[in-house]
């Protein structure tokens, strides 16, 4: 347990220096962290109300959108209800936050099948992104919207990828299969799986907002199509 | 033969030298390595250590400790955890107290030696060591208190002098002979005959007369009979059979003394109506497979008993008892240099598919120990409380003191374990916020006077009172000796008060709480352990385990029926139990939702990840071509 807990540790502070560092390299140009703060909710409610200009999307638009927010949001609360009591009290999962873990994370499961069912296509490899990858002249000065849809489908596929671990090791726990070294060995699987989860889900999100940015920016002419 | 005369002397120069050619101190103490019992055929001593025999006149008792102290270290062993109560020794993990009951003081607390929390110093009620012994002496095995003469109040003096020291009856435990009675012991100790109480239990001796009876001056040698004609004075008869032409009785002493030796003192009945008769009942696994107590209850020549709970090893600091816990035989001790687990053929649990925070909340007993729980508290009788084995004991199962039993609580270092429980009732005298219990016998009289009904046909139960009878008890006490501080009664978890305006209050005190002792016989075996059904045995929103109602006793009308909830007695509420456990109503179905999201995310990952495969021999195989 100790060794976890300063691995998890290591994992979030690293992580949130690294969002904070790319965010930092964001409103580098002088501008202060308010007047960024500001312009991001901007950004925000300019695509909200292009959103709504655009009107209703499909039900299988709406259904994209509404897997990927419910899986990050329940994702959210899992995470901090699976690592608070690690890393702050250095403690097992116990009381309310184990009984608002359990009760999340079945739903959890079930948005993470939409997600995989729903983005499988959009997000898959497309002929171009084996070419960035396999052939080093199309590397040369990439836009950085290239580069960012890339890191948002490995992102998106190290997701499932770390997911299969933390569910599973979950499922077996739940039966009578493995005695207590089995179930402490299930437990610790567990644990690092979603703390391999959490790096790549906390990097999807960030990848993502960083990818609407661009698109938003393409659009309002910020940056050249 | 000068030569032979002068070896001769020489040798016997050397005999007598100290240290050779006599028996070693304490042989008895000192094995050889002979993996057999020596034969115990022996000298009996009385306690002025004379050699007994049989034919003389006035026979005297013989004493164990004088007897058996000829090749033993009774100064050692009587330190030993059966009678050092009253010594300055850590008083470990609280156990089963001594219960003074007083049913026409409607009085049950709860006493002990060692300072565990909510019991009381039996001085503190007004028992003097001989008074202690003369009530509860029949379930000790001798020592302690008994013969400790710094503790005897100069009132006893003289019934000390008429019936003896209790010295440690070491046959009580050691002797394997048939005619061994534990019963007949305690029958002895109950009429005072302190000194007979070992000899009439040996079973080669009869004892008749009662010491209780003799007056303060009687002469244990005088052959001039009481002044109270028919009253027998302690006489003893031996069996003059089993002595040899030597004065030497053959003594049992088997190795492994088996369990109902212990049982004595060790018993309990579950008063569960919905039980079969005693012959449909299984005893602890442990027993049923060949085992005896001493198997795990070990102990040194000290007599310093393992008693195999898992903070001992620390507490004591006796490393080797951490061996002798549930753990240490069935699942080793870790950090161990040499393997311990296995002990007598235990077996490794595997507890399959039970999460590893199981073992960190709850202790082995929680689910392997005690009666099966029901939706409520059983009552619950044991020899100490109640007296079981002693001739003439109340066998009702309503019998005083009430003590319930399994209530899951949580212990001192965070676990749950089973325990029983008893609600002490007692009258007390309120002094500078501490309650300072009444001695019963000051109670009886002023609580016969204010009760209307006959209680004088009371046997073994309280009478029922109302709140009236108690507010004139009060107050009558309270004129008795208002110097003392004002009367209160404790009873079912309150502190009974009259409030000055006629009323009788209520209200929570410390004092009032229950007194809970950590219970781990009978073990039943894994099919009847907690759990064996699965996990609803206790994760259900009607399992007892935290859903189970602890019944309140209590001599009150509005109360008798009353109850606490078993989460009262743990570190969670009622409400966050309840939502636990629901949860897990859901569980079998959410489990399947897992399982097939999961069987889902996988076959999407895989057919992607073939895609992928396929997609990257066709590039290779281009870059080839």
């Amino acid at each position: 347990m100790t060794l976890f807990r300063i691995l998890a540790a290591v994992v979030v502070i690293g992580l949130t220096g690294a969002i904070l560092y790319d965010l930092r390299r964001q409103r580098s140009g002088g501008r202060n962290f308010w007047e960024f703060i500001s312009t991001q909710t901007g950004i925000a409610l300019d695509l909200w109300r292009e959103r709504r200009r655009l009107g209703p999307g499909s039900t299988l638009d709406n259904l994209r959108r509404m897997a990927y927010g419910l899986s990050v949001a329940f994702f959210l609360l899992l995470g901090l209800t699976g690592f608070l009591p690690v890393l702050i009290l250095g403690d097992r999962l116990s009381g309310t936050l184990l009984i608002v873990h359990v009760t999340v994370a079945p739903l959890f499961a079930l948005c993470l099948c939409a997600l995989a069912l729903l983005w499988a296509h959009r997000l898959r490899f497309d002929e171009e992104d084996w070419q960035f990858v396999l052939e080093p002249a199309h590397r040369k000065a990439p836009r950085l919207e290239r580069r960012v849809r890339l890191a948002l489908k490995v992102g998106f596929w190290l997701v499932l990828l770390f997911s299969l671990p933390l569910m599973g090791s979950i499922i077996l726990s739940l039966f009578p299969l493995f005695g207590t070294e089995g179930e402490t060995l299930l437990i610790r699987v567990h644990g690092y799986s979603a703390l391999l989860f959490l790096a790549a889900s906390i990097a999807e999100i960030h990848l993502t907002i960083l990818y609407v940015q661009q698109i938003s920016k393409k659009s309002s002419g910020e940056i050249p199509s | 033969m000068t030569r032979i005369a002068g070896i001769s002397f020489l040798v016997m120069i050397l005999l007598s030298l100290p240290g050779l050619g006599q028996a070693p101190e304490n042989i008895g103490d000192i094995p050889d390595g002979n993996r057999t019992i020596p034969l115990h055929l022996l000298k009996l001593y009385d306690e002025f250590d004379h050699l007994i025999r049989p034919d003389e006149k006035p026979v005297m008792p013989f004493s164990p400790k004088q007897t058996c102290r000829k090749c033993h270290d009774y100064e050692r062993i009587r330190r030993g955890w059966h009678f050092n109560a009253a010594d300055s020794v850590p008083p470990g993990r609280p156990g089963e107290p001594w219960v003074l009951v007083d049913a026409l003081a409607v009085t049950q607390i709860p006493l002990s030696y060692r300072p565990w929390g909510g019991t009381y110093r039996p001085g503190s009620v007004g028992l003097t060591t001989f008074g202690f012994l003369s009530i509860f002496g029949r379930h000790l095995p001798g020592g302690g208190v008994g013969e400790g003469e710094a503790m005897q109040d100069l009132g006893d003096y003289m019934r000390w002098q008429v019936s003896g020291t209790l010295v440690i009856n070491c046959q009580s435990c050691h002797n394997g002979d048939p005619a061994q009675s534990q019963s007949e012991y305690g029958v002895q100790v109950l009429r005072q005959n302190f000194r007979w109480a070992g000899t009439a239990s040996s079973g080669f001796a009869t004892v008749q007369g009662s010491a209780v009876e003799m007056p303060d001056n009687f002469d244990l040698y005088s052959a001039v009979p009481p002044e109270r004609s028919g009253f027998l004075p302690p006489t003893v008869m031996y069996n003059a059979s089993r002595f040899d032409p030597s004065s030497r009785v053959l003594f049992t002493v088997p190795r492994r003394m088996p369990h109902i030796q212990c049982d004595f003192c060790h018993s309990s009945k579950v008063i569960d109506p919905s039980a079969g008769q005693r012959w449909q009942e299984e005893e602890d696994v442990h027993i049923a497979a060949g085992m005896t107590c001493a198997d795990c209850h070990r102990n040194g020549l000290d007599h310093m008993m393992i008693r195999g709970y898992a903070r001992e090893a620390g507490e004591t600091g006796n490393p080797a008892a951490a061996e002798f816990t549930c753990e240490g035989c069935h699942c080793g001790v870790e950090g161990a240099q040499v393997p311990v687990e296995g002990r007598r053929g235990a077996p490794r649990p595997q507890h399959a598919g039970i999460p590893p925070v199981h073992f960190e909340k709850l202790t082995c007993t929680a689910c392997h120990s005690g009666p099966w729980p029901a939706a409520k508290t059983f009552r619950v009788k044991t020899s100490r409380a109640h007296a079981l084995g002693i001739p003439r004991a109340d066998k009702s199962d309503d019998a005083l003191p009430h003590i319930v039993t399994p209530v899951f609580a949580r212990q001192e270092d965070g676990t749950y374990a089973p325990h029983d429980l008893l609600w002490p009732a007692f009258w007390a005298r309120e002094r500078a916020g501490e309650l300072v219990p009444i001695p019963p016998e000051r109670v009886r009289p002023v609580v016969k006077e204010v009760l209307q009904r006959d209680t004088s046909r009371i046997i073994g139960r309280w009478p029922v009172l109302t709140d009236q009878e108690v507010l004139e008890v009060l107050r009558r006490l309270t004129a008795v000796d208002s110097v003392s501080g004002k009367a209160v009664y404790v009873s079912g978890g309150k502190v009974l008060f009259d409030d000055g305006e006629g009323i009788l209050r209520r209200r929570e005190d410390r004092a009032a709480m229950p007194t809970l002792w950590p219970i781990a016989h009978d073990v039943r075996p894994k099919s009847k352990s907690l759990g064996a059904r699965g996990c609803d045995d206790c994760h259900s929103t009607d399992s007892p385990f935290h859903f189970g109602t602890v019944a309140v006793a209590s001599p009150f009308v509005a109360t008798r029926d009353s109850v606490t909830h078993m989460t009262d007695y743990q570190d969670i509420t009622r409400v966050s139990a309840w939502i636990f456990s629901m949860s897990f109503l859901f569980r079998p179905g959410l489990k399947w939702l897992i399982i097939v999201c999961f069987v889902l995310v996988a076959a999407v990952v895989l057919i992607s990840a073939v895609r992928g495969l396929g997609h990257l021999i066709q590039i290779l195989a281009a870059g080839e071509e």
